[in-house]
């Protein structure tokens, strides 16, 4: 066989299970979203609709643009909250040594953790009347007592947050400190020398090397906020009332409560319209074109 | 006469044969519960899923019974509560000719019900009749005038209260929410125990309480198809719903993110006072291995009445049904046959060695003398709840006008959002998709 198409036998496992795992159940997914497919009428998708369902989404559905508004505000609060705790993690444990190796590998478990699970204890740990961390904010911030973290809209969406940063600041983190470990000493070293201050090292060192790593982190982060579905399932089920009924959350409600396939789908589909956007991106930046750097 | 050796011997065999037709006849009528004799399908292997709960526990450790009378071996497959509904709808739109038997919740009925196998023929045939259930669970099973299952699991809402308190402070049970905000009250400044109310719209357990207070006020859900939730009751109701929270400042700490098992938990636990919700709740959280109470210590009635008027709550059933596409139809419902009869249930409610099962739905166990006797009574007091108790809508698109209305009471809530506003923006979109048909 000529070398030319050796490559292609190669790749053909790969894309057959790629094509099988993600490809097809996208496509069919895209194929449903143009269907009137209420599951409660019948077991397969019936009339071809064409937009109707993304029409519906845009002119006639407040909670669809609610779900909008909530993912966008969750992505903004999760993507800049861990990356500044991982920055901050990583600034701490960035050194070399057998104690820091050790204090990186167990700052890393919660990402190891499945998200179901946090979710879970998050929001025992949130009760009222039993949760850890309401008997220790309790004793810490006696005026902050009566606050039910879960019972109102701004304190759902901040614990929900603050779960998402609790599992991700550790592990982007890493990526950090790789990208620190990578800044040459003798620069700072060098600026060191010269007086400039901790601050001023970072300000015009590190943070300019670390841009980089960061533009990824902080893309890469937004993909998988944009896809969170397990804390809202979990913690706060998208209330009180709709104020953490993320995009992912609303499309799993229209399909498994409303029953309604078409429409889940279509909504299921516009958000991964918008991943492809901020997939771009993220390729975009690590793939530079040619002269860029 | 002469009759032959070989006569005799024939003669012999035949009776031999008619005596064991005749006890094998006397044992067919002898057979249970409408079960057919001769156990036809011997060998079956059904697969029943249904929700994890101490009932169907019980059911399977008596399952030997059947497969004793029968020859019909089951395999339950228990999953949990929260993951029902998704698992049915699997197989609905796989279209598997497993599970056999499917058991489910009723308000689930109308947009499932197609992958249900109507049963009315049968239960003539076997002399099964509804009428050994109460009215809500009767029609919680029939869809357009067909039954579809035989209600397994059902229950009623109750109030429960801490008996040793109110008699501490010389109280009495409260008969209207009026009166429930009243002594409310009084033992939150005496004890610091409050009403578990749970207002979270995690699975709309809201909607329930909601409902008992709307419908004790005259409103109703939807009428003619029209969605008349925001009519002056209906918002009246959930004013004076969320006014426990907000304005009397009767409930426990958390009501507004509780589900209605923390509500449950949490009186279990010795942290609030009062709990009104499914009878369930009773058996496993308000008492048992994990809580503080004794069963001395709590006091059940029917839910208070909405000012003058009468009080109409809410039931609830899970009916287990035969799965349309099943190739085992026949010996599924010997199985429903037998797990659904009284004596069953009876056993069940009554043996409290391994497990504390209280669900009781045949109207002659829930007045009867002994399972009342073994479960302090609140059969009976279950059975007066149910005398006057409704259900959701049969409506397939019921369940996302629900979650509209929990949405909105859990807005008003625990966001501050007005009643009025609230329930009007629902019924708005709870209008769109009854119009959609």
């Amino acid at each position: 066989m000529h070398d030319r198409h050796i490559k292609f036998l190669l790749i053909m496992p790969a894309f057959a299970l790629v094509t099988l795992t993600i490809l097809y159940p996208l496509g069919y997914a895209v194929s449903v979203s143009f269907m009137d497919w209420r599951l409660s009428r019948s077991r397969a998708p019936t009339d071809f609709v064409g937009l109707q369902n993304y029409v519906r989404a845009f002119t006639d559905d407040p909670s669809f643009w609610n779900s909008m508004q909530v993912t966008i505000i969750f992505v903004l609060g999760s993507v800049l909250g861990a990356v500044f705790f991982a920055l901050l993690i990583a600034l701490l444990l960035s050194r070399q040594g057998t104690v820091y190796s050790i204090t990186r590998s167990i700052v890393a478990l919660p990402f190891a953790m499945s998200p179901a699970l946090q979710g879970t204890s998050f929001r025992f740990f949130l009760n009222p009347e039993f949760g850890i961390f309401d008997r220790i904010i309790d004793k810490l911030l006696p005026f902050a007592a009566s606050i039910d973290w879960l019972g109102s809209g701004f304190w759902a969406m901040t614990w929900l947050i603050i779960t998402d940063i609790w599992n991700w600041a550790p592990f982007l983190s890493l990526m950090m400190i790789a990208g620190l470990l990578s800044i040459p000493k003798e620069t700072l070293d060098a600026a060191a020398v010269d007086g400039a201050s901790s601050w001023k090292r970072f300000w015009t060192i590190i943070l300019p090397l670390l841009a980089p790593v960061l533009a990824i982190t902080c893309v890469l982060k937004a993909i998988f906020s944009f896809k969170m579905f397990e804390y809202v399932y979990l913690l706060t089920g998208g209330g009180p009332g709709e104020k953490t009924s993320t995009m992912t959350f609303y499309a799993y409600r229209q399909g498994f409560v409303a029953y309604d396939m078409g429409y889940s789908s279509a909504v299921a589909v516009l958000l991964a319209v918008l991943l492809v956007f901020v997939s771009l991106v993220y390729f975009r930046l690590i793939f530079p074109k040619d002269g860029e750097t | 006469m002469f009759i032959s050796r070989r006569a005799i011997i024939i003669a012999a065999i035949g009776a031999s044969f008619t005596a064991s037709a005749i006890a094998s006849s006397a044992a067919a009528e002898d057979l249970p519960y409408g079960l057919i004799s001769g156990k036809p399908y011997a060998g079956t292997t059904l697969t029943y899923v249904a929700p994890v709960a101490g009932q169907y526990d019980g059911h399977a450790a008596r399952l030997q019974e059947f497969t004793d009378l029968t020859g019909i071996e089951v395999e339950f497959d228990f999953v949990p509560f929260g993951n029902l509904q998704e698992r049915i709808l699997s197989h609905k739109v796989a279209g598997d000719s497993e599970p056999d038997l499917i058991n489910y919740m009723d308000s689930w009925g109308p947009a499932l019900k197609d992958m249900f196998m109507p049963i009315d023929d049968m239960m003539i045939a076997d002399g099964v009749s509804m009428e050994r259930y109460f009215g809500a669970h009767q029609q919680g099973s029939t869809y357009d005038g067909k039954v579809h299952g035989l209600p397994l699991r059902g229950h009623a809402q109750l109030l429960f209260y801490r008996k040793d308190l109110m008699e501490k402070h010389g109280l009495a049970v409260p008969t209207t929410w009026a009166e429930l905000v009243e002594v409310a009250t009084v033992i939150k400044e005496k004890e610091g125990l409050g009403i578990a109310s749970y207002y979270s719209n995690k699975n709309g357990q809201n909607v329930p309480v909601w409902m008992n207070l709307m419908w004790s006020n005259g409103g109703e859900l939807i009428k003619d198809g029209e969605a008349v939730f925001n009519s002056p009751e209906a918002v009246e109701a959930l004013q004076f719903y969320a006014d426990l929270e907000n304005k009397f400042a009767v409930n426990s700490e958390g009501a507004k993110s509780f589900e209605q098992g923390d509500g449950s938990l949490s009186m279990g636990a010795g942290n609030s006072a009062f709990y009104m919700g499914w009878w369930w709740h009773y058996g496993s959280r308000i008492l048992g291995k994990n809580t503080t109470l004794t069963a001395e210590q709590v006091g059940f009635a029917g839910m208070p009445a909405f000012g003058n008027s009468e009080s109409v709550t809410f039931a609830m059933s899970m009916p287990t049904a035969i799965n349309v596409e099943s190739e085992n139809q026949e010996a599924a419902w010997e199985f429903l046959k037998w797990v659904s009869n009284a004596d069953l249930e009876k056993a069940n409610v009554i043996d409290k060695s391994e497990r504390n099962v209280i669900v009781a739905l045949h109207r002659e166990n829930l007045i009867d003398s002994e399972v009342n006797a073994a479960n302090g009574g609140l059969q009976a007091a279950a059975a007066a709840s149910l005398g006057n108790s409704r259900i959701f809508p049969q409506l397939d698109s019921w369940p996302e006008i629900m979650q509209l209305i929990s949405n909105a009471i859990s807005d008003v809530v625990a966001n501050g959002a007005d009643p009025k506003e609230a329930l009007d923006a629902a019924a708005i979109e709870a209008q769109k998709l009854l119009d959609r048909g």
